[in-house]
């Protein structure tokens, strides 16, 4: 006991400039948090390849230093990367995405100041209590990763899918489609037990092509596209700020967000637990952790339909557990050398190149106790201090939702395509953005909710590749394993606790007599203009088609010839389907809807007229493939001028001299960071390789 | 106007004559960039490899060209192969470093590999690689002829191809093994978790991760203990010195053939290669740069902080395995007809 204590002492005395040793680990420490700290802000670089490429430089370092500089700039990814997200609703990091959900409806409700200072404590204490639980859990870590086999694993999964539907808001069929849509999703690609190819969709675009289906859909991609691209264009046709005609208030202030993560106190530790669990597990991977806490952030309050327009508990839960995962999954990665995601993959590949054996030497306190020690306090002290220098500026930082939005569109929308890029050096995941941006906006027009859908995407591999383990190694008795029934038990808790709490309610209600009344009153019924609901039919029976296509491969494509492949597909799309006919059937016969009182008005008198609002969403969706035909045919720092000078000038119409800068500095932001200090692989443009070579040859010749 | 057009079309007569400009080996890289493409994500080993070649390379090559590293990731490698056979261009400015399997699998007709492993030109490997297969102590086996003795069904874990797939088939077909194969696990970490857990008794990979990613496991006793059982190549490390070899426990000749050329991938993985059509001179070069590399103090040193192992073999060699695999007799190649992926009848 007391070697842990002297050990955790050390470990922080290792780190602080009070010594030789301490003031290089210090300094290392600082380099990496500024690292970091820029990496996680900007899309479209990622935190993984990041720490790739700061491998090298820690040959000649000792341990502690070593990692002061590696883990310095891993812990403060999760914390900036919620930034982007809230402003702009485009996420720096793959894992802060939960955080646009309703981070970024609070900026367009002029609160931005808050929901920062709202993602960046909870951060901070996602952090801390992740940090804290490496520290304590090292002396019982090894029966608790060790618990999770393949059965429990999928029960997990499983209970993670539940959740799918209290993300549904009011609609629950809807959102169990999204939530089917996503797992479907989760599918594409060569099935995880024989390389079978799923969805790749061969006969429409050949096999070359379908190659780049085969590791999947990309979940930045997805997610990327499903919120980000409705946000310009929503941005486009409202024509104003990002934050529109709300005006900066006290109440919407940094210090307000920091409050209302100690208002909610509960909640924050409960979404920092659920995501250093997550974390603990080998195998999860970021994507699930922030999900899983929005879901839960959802279901525990009792006001659900705030969620999705800027509820303030939808950015403290993920903000919270997407940091509580980083010190959570450094525990397998430490205690077995079983790395939990990718950039753990990295660290692991620097204990290697620094001789030291992951395992149990690394929580022997005669052996590198210390070191492990040390990194709790690094985690603890570069989120400390990113998040004191983040509070410096964080209110300037939100006048940027002031800013006129037609500014910011093109420094946004070359942001998207970069983040796209990046996952795969690909221009495929660019094409996904947008496909899928499409759907978003299509989704968010039909009230057709999103969180399911990242939610199976997320969960949907998981789950598959663990029934199929399980059931290989256990036949059916993995049902009976202590650990399953827990978590049946959790998910029958989780299912009926809401459902009592309601009746509960309505019980206490009735006494009181009054809400009847009070309900119909908030509620007015619409009708619904034809034009809508022809587009609502539609879109619903895209959807049909989209799952009727699946179960179609499942049953006669590809299950024909490998049925076990096609099983989960069929579970799956089956259900989904017979629901979507459902919903295609009420869109048909439903000509009014329910509003919202409070709405009311805004249907009665729109901020911006129909006609005008049809005109601006094609205006915008035009230069939003504009951009990508740009990029493909000139490359990416050329476009970043060119596209922006073209859009602002006859786009959106503005001044020559407010282009022209704007071009510039947009050009100078890529070319400067991506291109010349990262030497990120930019494609050359399709039209520079139809140029004759002598032409090129003399552009070389005059450009030295 | 007439004296500017003239001289116009003068400079572009010029620089039309100048395109054609053979490749004199002390300037042709002078002042350019060479691009390494490599088929996997940055953190891996082939990544790994491909970083710190390009480290070294640039000094041995005449003109001194800067280098840089792109991942081209997708497919298991088979998008890179592919991009560098029929995209890349032709003037030695890009090399490509991918899965040599994926030589091997297009011979045995993997369709979606639009390439011909013989019309690659090969420039060397930094590495081999030795795949070797172990068993954990809980099982209370401790060698090859124990499981084949016990007749027991050992669980190998497996992720969804690859060594960890085939070696065991391998056995189960060939040697009397009665492994039974666990695909699905989405890397060896996962593996070598569920080997921990005691949900899997074993699997298969290579020894050179093994040695440094489980050395924890290898070092352990009794239960927790990882024991290799069989291996392919020659290693001084006491746990391996005198396990069985593969080519020893495959009695017949054809399957001893077939084994042979399934491995030889292993024996130049991680190859560096340009594209077809690039002139001979430029491969030349390449060669003799790369080789200098392998020998280079500082690009061994590196190597050994990354704990990396240094094990040149030439771009002719490379040949030479690419050229046995694609003759590979009809007989021999249908015991290998399980190797391919599955596909529409």
């Amino acid at each position: 006991m007391l070697e842990y204590l002297t050990a955790f002492n050390d470990g922080l005395f290792r780190v602080l400039p009070l010594s030789a040793q301490g003031t290089e680990s210090f300094l290392m420490m600082m380099m990496g948090m500024a690292i970091g700290f820029v990496v996680g802000i900007l899309p479209g670089l990622g935190g993984a390849t990041t720490l790739a490429l700061m491998l090298p430089f820690i040959y000649n370092m000792d341990p502690t230093t070593a990692f002061a500089f590696l883990l310095g700039s891993n812990a403060v990814t999760a914390t900036t990367g919620d930034v982007t997200s809230v402003l702009f609703g485009v996420p720096g990091e793959g894992i802060c995405a939960a955080t646009i959900v309703d981070g970024h409806p609070m900026a367009k409700n002029g609160e931005a100041g808050r929901a920062l200072g709202a993602a960046l404590m909870s951060s901070l204490v996602g952090a801390v209590f992740g940090a804290f639980m490496l520290a304590l859990a090292i002396p019982i870590v090894s029966p608790l990763v060790l618990s999770v086999g393949s059965a429990e694993f999928f029960m997990l999964a499983v209970l993670g899918i539940t959740f799918v539907a209290s993300l549904s808001g009011e609609n629950i069929p809807k959102g169990l489609i999204a939530g089917g849509l996503g797992l479907v999703l989760a599918m594409v690609g060569l099935d995880p037990i024989e390389s079978v190819p799923r969805f790749t969709l061969e006969g429409i675009w050949g096999e070359d092509n379908a190659l780049f289906l085969w590791d999947g859909v990309s979940l930045i991609s997805v997610t990327v596209g499903l919120f980000a691209i409705p946000e310009i264009i929503d941005l486009a046709v409202q024509g104003t700020s990002i934050a529109g005609d709300s005006k900066p208030g006290k109440l919407g202030g940094v210090m307000e967000g920091v409050k209302d993560t100690f208002r909610h106190w509960k909640l924050v530790l409960r979404c920092s637990a659920i995501g250093a669990y997550i974390g603990l597990i080998p195998g999860m991977g970021g994507g699930p952790a922030q999900w899983l806490a929005y879901a839960h952030a959802v279901q525990s309050s009792p006001d659900k339909e705030r969620f999705g327009k800027g509820a303030v508990e939808g950015v403290l839960g993920p903000g919270a557990a997407n940091n509580s995962k980083e010190g959570g999954s450094l525990i397998p990665t430490l205690a077995f050398g079983v790395p939990g995601s990718v950039s753990m993959a990295i660290l692991l590949g620097a204990f290697i190149i620094q001789g030291i054996v992951p395992g149990p030497d690394l929580l022997n306190p005669a052996k590198h106790l210390t070191l492990t020690m040390s990194f709790v306090w690094i985690i603890v002290i570069t989120n400390i201090l990113t998040v004191a220098i983040c509070f410096l500026f964080l209110n300037q930082l939100a006048k940027v939702t002031f800013v006129k939005g037609t500014y910011l569109i093109p420094f946004l929308l070359f942001l998207i395509y970069l983040g796209g890029f990046a996952v795969k050096n690909s221009f495929g995941d660019m094409f996904l953005v947008i496909l899928f941006g499409a759907l978003g906006w299509l989704m968010v027009k039909f009230d057709w909710q999103r969180p399911p859908l990242l939610l199976g995407l997320v969960l949907g591999g998981i789950a598959e590749n663990n029934l199929f383990i399980a059931s290989r190694i256990y036949g059916y008795s993995w049902m009976w394993h202590p650990g399953v029934l827990v978590i049946v038990a959790i998910i029958v808790a989780g299912t009926l606790f809401p459902y009592l709490q309601a009746r509960f309610r309505r019980s206490r209600a009735s006494e009181n007599q009054s809400n009847p009344e009070q309900k119909t009153a908030l509620i007015k019924t619409v009708a619904v203009p034809p034009v809508t609901r022809i587009a609502r039919v539609l879109f619903a029976f895209f959807l049909v088609g989209i799952l009727g296509y699946v179960v179609y491969e499942a049953k006669f494509g590809f299950g024909a010839w490998e049925p076990r492949a096609a099983l989960f597909p069929w579970v799956v799309g089956l259900p989904s389907f017979l629901l979507a006919l459902y919903i295609l059937i009420q869109e048909c016969l439903r000509s009014t809807r329910e509003v919202k009182v409070a709405e009311y008005d805004l249907v009665l008198e729109p901020l911006v007229e129909p006609i005008v609002e049809r005109q601006r969403t094609i205006a915008i969706s035009g230069w939003i493939v504009g951009f990508f035909v740009a990029i493909w045919l000139v490359g990416f720092v050329p476009a970043s001028a060119i596209a922006t000078f073209l859009y602002l000038k006859f786009g959106a119409r503005e001044q020559w001299l407010i282009t022209v800068v704007l071009a510039v500095v947009c050009w100078l932001f890529f070319y400067g960071v991506f291109d010349y200090a990262l030497q990120l692989p930019f494609p050359k443009g399709v039209a520079l390789e139809w140029l004759p070579a002598s032409v090129t040859d003399l552009r070389a010749a005059l450009l030295g | 106007m007439k004296t500017i057009t003239r001289g116009i079309v003068a400079v572009m007569a010029i620089l039309a004559l100048n395109t054609g400009a053979d490749a004199r080996a002390e300037d042709y890289y002078a002042g350019k960039n060479l691009r390494f493409i490599v088929g996997f994500a940055a953190g891996g080993g082939y990544d790994a490899y491909t970083r710190t070649v390009a480290r070294y390379i640039s000094r041995h090559i005449p003109g001194s060209p800067s280098t840089t590293v792109e991942n081209m990731d997708g497919a298991g490698s088979v998008i890179a192969a592919n991009h560098i056979y029929n995209k890349a261009s032709r003037d030695g400015l890009t090399v490509g470093v991918f899965d040599a399997h994926n030589i091997f699998n297009h011979m045995m007709g993997d369709a979606s590999l639009r390439i011909d492993g013989r019309k690659f030109l090969w420039i060397g490997t930094p590495s081999k690689d030795s795949v070797a297969c172990a068993i954990m102590g809980f099982t209370g086996l401790k060698s090859f002829d124990d499981i084949v003795k016990s007749q027991k069904p050992v669980k190998m874990g497996a992720t969804r191809g690859g060594n960890t797939v085939q070696l065991p088939e391998m056995m189960n077909r060939w040697a009397g093994a009665k492994f039974n194969i666990i695909t699905g696990y989405t890397g060896t970490a996962t593996i070598r978790l569920a080997m921990r857990a005691k949900e899997v008794d074993g699997a298969c990979w290579t020894w050179d991760s093994m040695r440094s990613t489980a050395r924890a496991m290898l070092d352990a006793k009794g239960d927790e203990q990882m024991i290799p059982f069989i291996i392919n190549g020659k290693w001084e490390d006491s746990e391996v010195k005198n396990i069985a070899q593969f080519q020893e426990v495959f009695k017949d000749k054809d399957n001893r053939h077939a084994f042979t050329t399934w491995n030889s991938s292993n024996d130049f993985a991680r190859p560096f290669s340009l594209s077809p059509g690039t002139p001979k001179e430029v491969l030349q070069i390449m060669r003799k740069a790369f080789a200098a590399t392998m020998k280079d103090k500082d690009y061994i040193a590196d190597a050994e902080k990354s704990k990396l192992t240094v094990e040149y073999v030439s771009g002719e060699e490379v040949e030479k395995f690419v050229a046995e695999i694609y003759a590979i007799p009809a007989q021999v190649k249908e015991r290998l007809s399980f190797t391919v992926r599955k596909k529409k009848s």
